[in-house]
């Protein structure tokens, strides 16, 4: 039940049965009979749109102006709805669609995740926030500049040579200027340096062995990892604010496609277009479409 | 015809504006490539070489100039996604385009400015949510009305409406400085969230988009600092004033109010109708004056010479003897209908204004052409895509998509005759900005751009680094200690070297793929100098090429690299080209009396252009006209030799 208040689609369609209810109130009212109001709220607004425009209160003579302006409109306005001009009018339609779904952003942008809807969003999407891998490893690389077969040329050093000293091996590989010795340096920074390839290729190589070949870019390589400090989680709180960003852009995304699955369901939609015209594929697409 | 033509034209009329496991691939051989290193001495292991070079690090690669859905134009054509999305995308994430397709960077960019037109900054995003500053103004109500109606015709109107204000100075919402307070501190806000000292930088900035009679003025400004300098003034509207010294007027005056900084840079020569590098004042007859090209060399210290409408570095017709400068060129128009006459050209690439620098320094001391050359996108797609695989169009109607359009649109010259008209094929999935920073700040990003440390690629990620000296020999090449060596002892992009007993600088260059592309063809340096009577020169050198072809007597390498393109597929593969290539070098014609400038550029082997992806994706014919592959390179920013 806890879960169902803290629900924005609840809060969405609580807020429109309430509007819908004071509507139909003000509308029954009107009913009676048509009247206008010009009280000073209305007054005010007026003013204030005024000296937004124009850095100062309008006079008397501008007041008296712009309110039989403004009821000019109103007039015009209730004429209008009362003969149905707004019915299918495209900018109507297209602004009223367009309100029902700002409705929904601020809401997203409203509910502040609670500290356990914050935390599921984080295990969730934990892979996100992992931090990198990092390593400390050493590496050298046969191109095919220098090397008719780079791999073979790597097989050939690593069963011969990889117990030379770490002095030693460094001479075996082509001279790239490429640093032979890496210090704690993050995946994505090995990334910029030798490529994504080689740097997705080094998760799973062992610690404190020669291993490879090990493919990039550039080449093959050999590689000696010392050390590879795996991704860890940091605690929420030390990234709360992007994760809530996380959180508020995905739900806006999230809450948009759910609001017009939740109201479509209160249509009975039918698909009347004749089969001469569109092929029965496509209307079957535009059914799983439109109903899933 | 398309009843789009008209609205894109109106958009050039703009501003007259699986994871992969590791293989041991061990050839047959099933022996497990691992074995732990033992030996007797406990200390062998403990070799340790130094850790890296001080001076060790990797150019940081981003787009100084993307729009969004804050930009008018953009916005209007129906870009929804606003800088948060921008920056995700620039992050690595995958973002859903405009269009509906899922879109996804090969590499996340290291840093982003996004730059969206000052001009009535934001009018979209805020029509969207109905601000009352858009829906209770007249002139807003109207346009508001059309955007909300949304047919093509009515965007059409939106457009022909607001531009036309916009001509007539009546637009109220090009001169309002209330109207962009709210979506200026929405972008300020955007980027400071985005950014991440260390790891991924969001600077600031914004477009500037002086466009008289539709030729092409624009400069991006670039914030130092954060949003606390930027929030002091709302960005300046180029309907104030069209004239560039208006501008650097307004930098001077944000700088001394702030204690900030700021730089401009411009873009798109090819568009100016000969304005962007004129030897006249702004809309006068007047010769530049000497502060004049102070100011100018202070507040602009770079150009962007390659983005997606086209490449400014050399022209043919102006170069014949450069085989490779015939590199997306756009030279028919600008945003006008006053087409492109040959006099134009020299005041419009950034090698004759280079050239021409030179001669003004003679007769004014001061260089006012002395710029460091940048690649960005200038997408206003709120995507910086730049690989030919990934092009994700200019606008969001033109975003991957088997329309006609995405080719056929015409995206310049468009009030001028058909003869001049430019199509959307013919925009270039181009380009990034390389720059040289010790660390991935805002500071450290800016105070390269300053000393003009970067240099522009057409969209690939390779390493480019050239040093020049009286001293260097060909062995430092080889030096364990090369970049601290290379630093100590001489000066890198952008700076100036000074006479010195008449001694020859020396180069040492180096560069490397970019690891997830293309191999290399060649490297070469480009030279201009003058003489004492003010005549200019340029010389092309091949300093290294691939593939063990060799460089004759005159300093060229007349032997193409190959083409292993397979236009059907779109693919090719690296079995041509190098990796690395490395030059020390030489001018073997040098004059100890004739200032000149040196700049090195880096060509990639061959590889499918994106109009051949696209064929390959959508079954779509490749457009007659355009080249199926293309070579992509790099383009330093020179080192300047001053005789005096």
């Amino acid at each position: 039940m806890n879960k169902i208040i803290k629900d924005p689609l609840v809060h969405f369609l609580l807020l429109g049965l309430v509007l819908f209810l004071i509507y139909n109130k003000v509308n029954d009212q009107n009913f009676e009979q048509d009247k206008i109001i010009i009280d000073s709220n209305e007054v005010k607004q007026l003013v204030a749109k005024w000296d937004m425009q124009w850095k100062r209160p309008p006079t008397e003579e501008e007041l008296t102006n712009i309110i039989i302006q403004d009821l000019r409109q109103e007039v015009f306005y209730k004429e209008a709805l009362k003969m149905n001009l707004d019915h299918n009018d495209e900018i109507i339609k297209r602004r009223l669609s367009q309100k029902m779904q700002f409705l929904s952003n601020d809401l997203a942008t409203l509910s502040q995740p609670s500290e356990e809807d914050l935390d599921k969003y984080y295990k969730e999407h934990s892979p996100k926030y992992r931090s990198p891998y990092i390593y400390t490893l050493y590496q050298i690389v046969f191109t095919n500049d220098n090397h008719k077969n780079p791999v073979e040329k790597a097989n050939t050093i690593f069963k011969n040579e990889r117990n030379l000293s770490f002095e030693q091996m460094r001479s075996k590989g082509d001279n790239l200027p490429i640093p032979y010795y890496f210090e704690n340096v993050t995946s994505h920074e090995l990334a910029g340096q030798i490529g994504v390839k080689f740097s997705e290729n080094l998760t799973t190589v062992k610690e404190n062995s020669w291993y490879g070949p090990v493919n990039s870019g550039f080449g093959e390589h050999l590689v000696y990892v010392i050390e590879r400090k795996e991704p860890t989680l940091p605690r929420l709180q030390d990234v709360k604010s992007e994760v809530l960003r996380d959180f508020q852009y995905d739900k806006q995304i999230e809450l948009k496609e759910a609001i017009f699955q939740s109201l479509k369901k209160n249509y009975d939609i039918v698909i009347d277009v004749s089969d001469s015209d569109y092929s029965e594929n496509f209307k079957r697409q535009l059914e799983d479409q439109i109903n899933n | 015809m398309n009843k789009f033509l008209l609205l894109f034209s109106l958009f050039c009329l703009g501003f007259i504006a699986c994871k992969q496991n590791v293989k041991t691939e061990t050839s047959g051989n099933s022996e497990q490539n691992e074995v732990v290193q033992k030996d007797y001495s406990p200390y062998v292991n403990n070799y340790n070489p130094k850790p890296l070079p001080k001076n060790e690090d990797r150019p940081l690669f981003g787009d100084t100039h993307l729009h969004t859905s804050y930009s008018v134009d953009a916005g209007m054509m129906g870009n929804t996604l606003g800088p948060e999305a921008a920056f995700r995308l620039a992050k690595g994430e995958i973002v859903t385009a405009s269009a509906g397709r899922r879109v996804r960077l090969k590499r996340p960019l290291d840093w982003l400015v996004i730059a969206d037109h000052a001009e009535a900054l934001g009018f979209t995003p805020m029509s969207r949510k109905s601000d009352p500053s858009v829906v209770e103004d007249e002139f807003g109500k109207q346009i508001y009305d059309l955007i909300q109606k949304g047919t093509p015709e009515a965007l059409v109107e939106a457009y022909d409406l607001w531009y036309s204000a916009s001509y007539a100075g009546t637009n109220p919402y090009d001169t309002n400085v209330e109207f962009p307070i709210k979506p200026w501190e929405e972008i300020l806000d955007a980027c400071e969230a985005a950014n991440d000292p260390g790891k991924f930088t969001a600077l600031i900035g914004y477009e500037w988009s002086s466009a008289p009679e539709g030729n092409n003025l624009h400069r991006v400004v670039v914030y130092r600092d954060d949003k606390t300098v930027a929030n002091t003034r709302i960005p300046l509207s180029s309907y104030f004033d069209s004239n560039p010294e208006a501008l650097w007027d307004w930098m001077e005056a944000l700088e001394a109010e702030t204690g900030g900084r700021v730089l401009a840079i411009p873009h798109n020569g090819n568009l100016s109708n000969g304005l962007m590098f004129s030897g006249k004042l702004y809309n006068s007859e007047e010769p530049i004056s000497p502060e004049y090209a102070k100011r100018r060399q202070r507040f602009e210290p770079l150009y962007e010479v390659t983005q997606m409408k086209g490449t400014s570095e050399a022209h043919p017709s102006i170069s014949p003897e450069d085989e490779f400068s015939n590199f997306e060129i756009w030279d028919k128009a600008s945003f006008g209908s006053e087409a492109k006459t040959k006099e134009m050209l020299p005041n419009e690439y950034a090698r004759e204004a280079f050239k021409r620098g030179l001669v003004y320094e003679q007769d004014l001391k001061v260089n006012p052409f002395k710029f460091g050359l940048i690649g960005s996108t200038d997408s206003h797609t709120s995507l910086a895509t730049t690989e030919e695989n990934n092009y994700f169009g200019k606008i969001s109607p033109l975003e991957p998509s088997t329309d006609p359009l995405r080719f056929e649109e015409v995206v310049a010259g468009r009030p001028g005759d058909p003869s001049i008209h430019i199509f959307a094929w013919e925009m270039a999935a181009s380009g990034l900005a390389a720059v040289w920073a010790k660390e991935n700040t805002r500071e450290a990003i800016f105070d390269a751009m300053e000393r003009k440390e970067v240099y522009a690629t057409t969209g690939s990620r390779m390493r480019v680094r050239v040093f020049a000296s009286y001293d260097f020999k060909p062995e430092d090449l080889k030096r364990d200690d090369f970049i601290d060596y290379a630093y100590t002892n001489g000066i890198p992009m952008g700076g100036d070297i000074s006479k010195t007993n008449n001694k020859t600088p020396k180069f040492l260059i180096k560069t490397r793929k970019d690891p997830d592309g293309a191999n290399l063809d060649r490297v070469q340096i480009i030279k201009g100098w003058v003489d004492k009577t003010g005549k200019t020169y340029e010389r092309i050198y091949d300093v290294a090429v691939s593939d063990d072809r060799s460089i004759n007597a005159d300093g060229r390498c007349t032997t193409s690299v190959g083409n292993t393109v397979d236009v059907a597929n779109a693919s090719y593969t690296n079995t041509i080209g190098d990796i690395v290539l490395e030059s020390y070098w030489e001018d073997p014609e040098f004059d100890a009396s004739q200032n000149a400038f040196y700049y090195v550029r880096v060509l990639e082997i061959p590889t499918p252009r994106w109009t051949t992806y696209d064929a390959k994706v959508f079954g779509v014919d490749i457009p007659e006209d355009a080249e199926t592959s293309i070579q992509d390179r790099a383009y330093t920013s020179p080192i300047w030799y001053n005789s005096k």
